[in-house]
């Protein structure tokens, strides 16, 4: 038995048809299946297996079914013969089962097999993050404890520094061993802070700040950078901002210090370039701070792994690499923009945008105060400086400039009445020295003594003596406030009657609290506690104006300590949580206890100033 | 060179005398295979004929492997030149004098056991051997039989035998491809005897399994759907460390039973199985290294038959499909080769559930 010539020709149109195979091969094709009907030949079978499971098509499979079912409906209905219909049946069946019901089985057999994959694949997924939440949680507890150490090594070197005692080749190597104790700082920061982001604790803390002012903090923080690194120039161009603006200040300087010592970094000698420019837009003030330099440049295959963590370029610099992975993951938390465009040997430019939706209008406290200046000719044209004095002027303060230094000292010295309140001097660098002369001979009078002398642009360090204030760069309107600020409050620092209390368990650390208070505020009565239970017990006996108070101690911890002093039913001063755990949950259950604020560790001398200014300022209004 | 697969006893068209014969005989048809024995020996009285006992066939005619018992003698036939190989049969006792073999081979050994594992660690470190193929001789699952190797006339037990290729005229190349990849992180082996894995990080064995795998299935069992990855570093290259399926598993002890030896301080790591896509593309690295003609030993581990039944025609025709090639080989029970890594490993492995594939084709026709 086989098929007929019209039988052939029916099959082979098909398989042209549906298949888009040629003649020859649809030919070929209908001799096997031939062969399967007629003489249980399997190979057509196995052919047709194996083109199913390269296609990996379902549509494949079912037009394969319908040709399969159409042929078998036409050759069953062109034969009388009973035999022959039979056969037809067991090779249709064959070709059926192999192709399908085997097939589905293996798929249901497979799918079992996938679902022990699964269960595979998400237990092993829960048991690494189980162990990459212990590594970062022993990681960020380890980093927590060195910091800590660093913090009293550094503090205590600093001390050494402060006190110049040391001399000569002794004074070197104190230096280098400040130097060693930051930049090991910095690495555990960077551990820390890679913690936290990957953990989803960094906290967001947005306030209205002014940029100008954050800009010149990130500068202070590369001074020792811009002072030691003399063969590169270090620039800063900004635009003058009216207006304050609302934002995470520390996690943006965090970004922009992180652009800075990068390119001091990759930098050997030519410029790094601090700018920062803004435009109004729809939605709020775009503000774009970037740094360039003219260092070594990346390649093309080194820009695009610039972000990834440990990606140093050049393996002989310090540090992990952490660093600008860091600051993509801090500008993604932030919702801002990082641009980085870089040339072999030319330089390289990273550029933080950022959008502030909220901003408001700086009102400076300057009514009715006398700022003068003496603005040297090449400076009296610049826009910064013009629209800062209109802008002092529209805020009520009386503004007087002097545009030659004859004007100035012929001001200076006929002077009665008209005293200002801030001198600023803009000069060329050679200008400052006889100015600060001239300073020291006003001093010696009544008539400037409350008067604060300001010297901005000097575009170096000059070393001067009498200037209550110096300023490499123009000074933003901020700090004419603070200065004014300061000279009010000026008596009251030294801290006379303010008393307060420190409860840590490490020694060392409640010395270099001693330490740092008792530089600014040495009337202050610093009363240490080396745990909690002491701690309480002082203030049982003794009303203090503040209290800084250890979050982790053995025995009682300092939210022990809070709870139990409020259930002793007293007045209770500002008490400062002082921690280097600064995970989103710790802050939130800082302030869930009622803690006034939190003093990070490592004790920063500025921040802790800046909390005792408040108080003793609050004690002064009372 | 010539070579060709025989798989219906049919010597008459051979078309060229051999120098060495490959058998793969069933172990139900070792008297059968006897029998044919002793007509080839008569044919072709200088002819090497080497033998293995097998649980099923791999023949060059479609369906290529045994489904419904094909091919019950699968003879491999070529008439290498008689100065370019050797046979060498070796007891399991027996030291291989490494220095007498030429630097590749195809093993056959009738036991798989750590006496194995420790002459492939030898060939590993032997500077005068570079490749090894081959495999464990297999029996039939519902046989009770031990298996055995063939030489010239006579069947053995606890047995290897290597046939040795001169790598100046002959090429030999190839590959063990599992289909699984290693998941999660190394456990260590704390307690174990021989084949029965009883401690992992010194808790029982089976619990420490089953909290990754989920219960483990007496069903998938039976289709070797629960291997462990297995080897002496925790820090090694884990996809080219070899497989041991796990054969049974004891609730009351929590044990685990294994298809090779273990021991404590060896690592594991449990395997999933691979995306069709995957094993498809592990499957081409074959073709980079292939001659343009060869003949192909394949050795396919009794698992990779349960585990992918009639499929696993689809692996045979997709490797026809791709390079030129007629096969012979069987159903083994351990195969013995490099892993089919990214990273070219020379270490000869015992492995489990694997495709293990040895191609040889003559050098000035590559």
């Amino acid at each position: 038995m086989r098929l007929n010539t019209e039988q052939e020709h029916f099959f082979i149109e098909r398989i042209k048809k549906e298949f888009g195979r040629p003649e020859e091969e649809a030919a070929e094709t209908v001799k096997s299946l031939q062969k399967l009907l007629y003489e249980g030949d399997m190979k057509i079978v196995y052919y047709l297996q194996y083109r199913v499971f390269k296609e990996n098509d379902p549509a494949y499979t079912r037009k394969l079914l319908n040709f399969l079912f159409e042929g078998y409906t036409y050759l069953y209905d062109q034969t009388d013969n009973q035999e022959e219909k039979e056969k037809l049946g067991v090779g249709i069946q064959q070709l059926f089962t192999f192709l399908f019901i085997e097939r589905c089985t293996y798929a249901k057999e497979m799918e079992e097999q996938s679902l022990v994959s699964q269960h595979i694949l998400k237990s092993v997924s829960d048991r690494l993050n189980t162990v990459l939440k212990t590594q970062e949680s022993m990681i960020a507890n380890l980093s927590h404890e060195m910091r800590t150490s660093l913090n009293t090594i550094h503090g205590y070197l600093s001390i050494i520094d402060e006190s110049k005692a040391l001399r000569g080749e002794q004074k070197f190597q104190l230096k280098k061993a400040i130097h060693g104790a930051v930049s090991l700082q910095s690495l555990v920061k960077d551990i820390l802070n890679i913690t936290k982001i990957n953990s989803g604790q960094l906290e967001i803390q947005k306030s209205f700040f002014d940029m100008e002012e954050m800009l010149l903090q990130c500068i202070d923080h590369l001074s020792i950078e811009i002072k030691n690194r003399q063969r590169i120039t270090f620039e800063y161009e900004s635009m003058f901002a009216p207006f304050l603006v609302y934002g995470d200040q520390m996690h943006m300087m965090e970004i922009l210090i992180n652009f800075l010592t990068n390119a001091f970094k990759y930098t050997e000698e030519g410029f790094v370039r601090l700018k920062m420019a803004y435009k109004k837009e729809p939605k709020g003030i775009r503000a774009v701070f970037s740094v360039s330099d003219s260092g070594i440049g990346m390649t093309p295959e080194q820009l695009q792994d610039v972000f990834n963590p440990y990606s140093r370029y050049q393996k002989k610099k310090q540090g992990l690499g952490l660093g600008m992975h860091i600051t993509k993951q801090l500008a993604d938390r932030l919702g801002g923009e990082l641009e980085v465009e870089s040339e072999p040997g030319v330089g390289t430019t990273f550029s933080f945008s950022y959008l502030f939706e909220k901003t408001r209008d700086h009102q400076p406290d300057v009514k009715g105060k006398k700022i003068y200046f003496y603005i040297e000719k090449s400076m009296q044209e610049r826009t910064y400086v013009k629209e800062k004095i209109h802008f002092l002027k529209q805020h009520g303060a009386t503004v007087k400039t002097f545009k030659s230094e004859n004007s100035l000292i012929n001001f200076l010295l006929n002077a009665q009445k008209d005293i200002p309140d801030i001198l600023s001097v803009l000069s060329e660098p050679q200008n400052y020295t006889k100015i600060d002369a001239l300073i020291y001979y006003l001093r010696s009078g009544k008539r400037f003594e409350k008067t604060v002398f300001i010297a901005e642009n000097m575009r170096q360090h000059l070393s001067l003596k009498y200037f209550d204030d110096l300023y490499e760069y123009c000074a933003p309107v901020k700090i004419y406030e603070k200065l004014l600020k300061k000279e009010n409050t000026s008596k009251k620092s030294s801290g006379v009657g303010l008393s307060v209390l420190v409860v840590d368990d490490t020694e060392t650390n409640l010395d270099i609290f001693r330490l740092f208070i008792g530089k600014d505020y040495p009337n202050a009565k610093v009363d240490l506690a080396g745990g909690g239970y002491e701690g309480v017990g002082m203030c049982k006996v003794k009303q203090y104006d503040i209290i800084f108070l250890d979050l982790k101690m053995p025995g009682m911890n300092g939210f022990e300590v809070m709870r139990k002093l409020k259930e002793l039913n007293m007045t209770l001063p500002p008490i400062y949580a002082f921690t280097a755990d600064v995970y989103k949950s710790t802050y939130d259950k800082i302030f869930e206890y009622g803690f006034e604020g939190i003093l990070e560790k490592p004790l920063n001398p500025e921040h802790l100033n800046e909390i005792l200014q408040r108080i003793t300022n609050a004690e002064t209004a009372e | 060179m010539h070579y060709k697969t025989v798989s219906d006893s049919n010597f008459k068209d051979l078309g060229f005398v051999p120098t060495i014969i490959i058998a793969f005989y069933r172990s139900s048809q070792k008297s059968a295979f006897l029998a044919e024995y002793a007509l080839l020996r008569t044919n072709y009285p200088d002819t090497e004929i080497l033998g293995c006992s097998s649980s099923g066939n791999i023949a060059d005619e479609i369906p290529y492997v045994e489904t419904t018992e094909q091919f019950p003698i699968v003879y491999f036939c070529c008439d290498m030149k008689r100065d370019a190989f050797a046979v060498h049969l070796f007891s399991e006792e027996d030291d291989i004098a490494v220095s007498q073999l030429y630097e590749q081979a195809i093993l056959l050994s009738s036991f798989s056991s750590p006496v194995l594992e420790a002459h492939l660690a030898d060939f590993s470190k032997a500077k005068e051997i570079k490749k090894v193929y081959g495999a464990v001789a297999g029996v039939e699952l519902c046989i009770e039989e031990h298996p055995s190797i063939f030489y010239n006339g006579s069947f053995y037990a606890r047995h290897m035998l290597l046939w040795s290729i001169d790598s100046e005229r002959y090429r030999l190349d190839g590959m063990s491809m599992h289909l699984f990849r290693p998941a999660g992180i190394p456990l260590e082996i704390t307690r174990a005897e021989h084949k029965t894995l009883y401690e992992i990080n010194n808790l029982p064995a089976l619990d420490v399994i089953e909290e990754i795998t989920g219960k483990i299935d007496e069903f998938l069992i039976g289709r070797f759907g629960y291997p462990l990855f297995v080897q002496k570093h925790a820090g090694m290259e884990w996809s080219n460390a070899p497989l041991a399926s796990i054969v049974a598993v004891n609730r009351e002890e929590g044990s685990i039973q294994l298809y090779r030896d273990v021991y404590p301080k060896e690592y594991v790591k449990v395997g999933i199985m691979l995306s069709k896509q995957d094993q498809l593309r592990r499957l081409g690295r074959l073709y980079d290294i292939a001659p343009k003609k060869s003949a192909a030993l394949m050795f396919h581990c009794i698992g990779i038959a349960e585990n992918l039944k009639m499929m696993e025609y689809l692996y045979l025709e997709e490797i026809k499909h791709h390079i030129d090639v007629s096969f012979a080989g069987f159903h083994s029970f351990g195969e013995i080769g490099s892993p089919a890594s990214r990273k070219p490993s020379e270490d000869i492995l015992l492995h489990n559930q694997t495709i293990t594939v040895a191609l040889i084709a003559e050098k000035d026709k590559v």
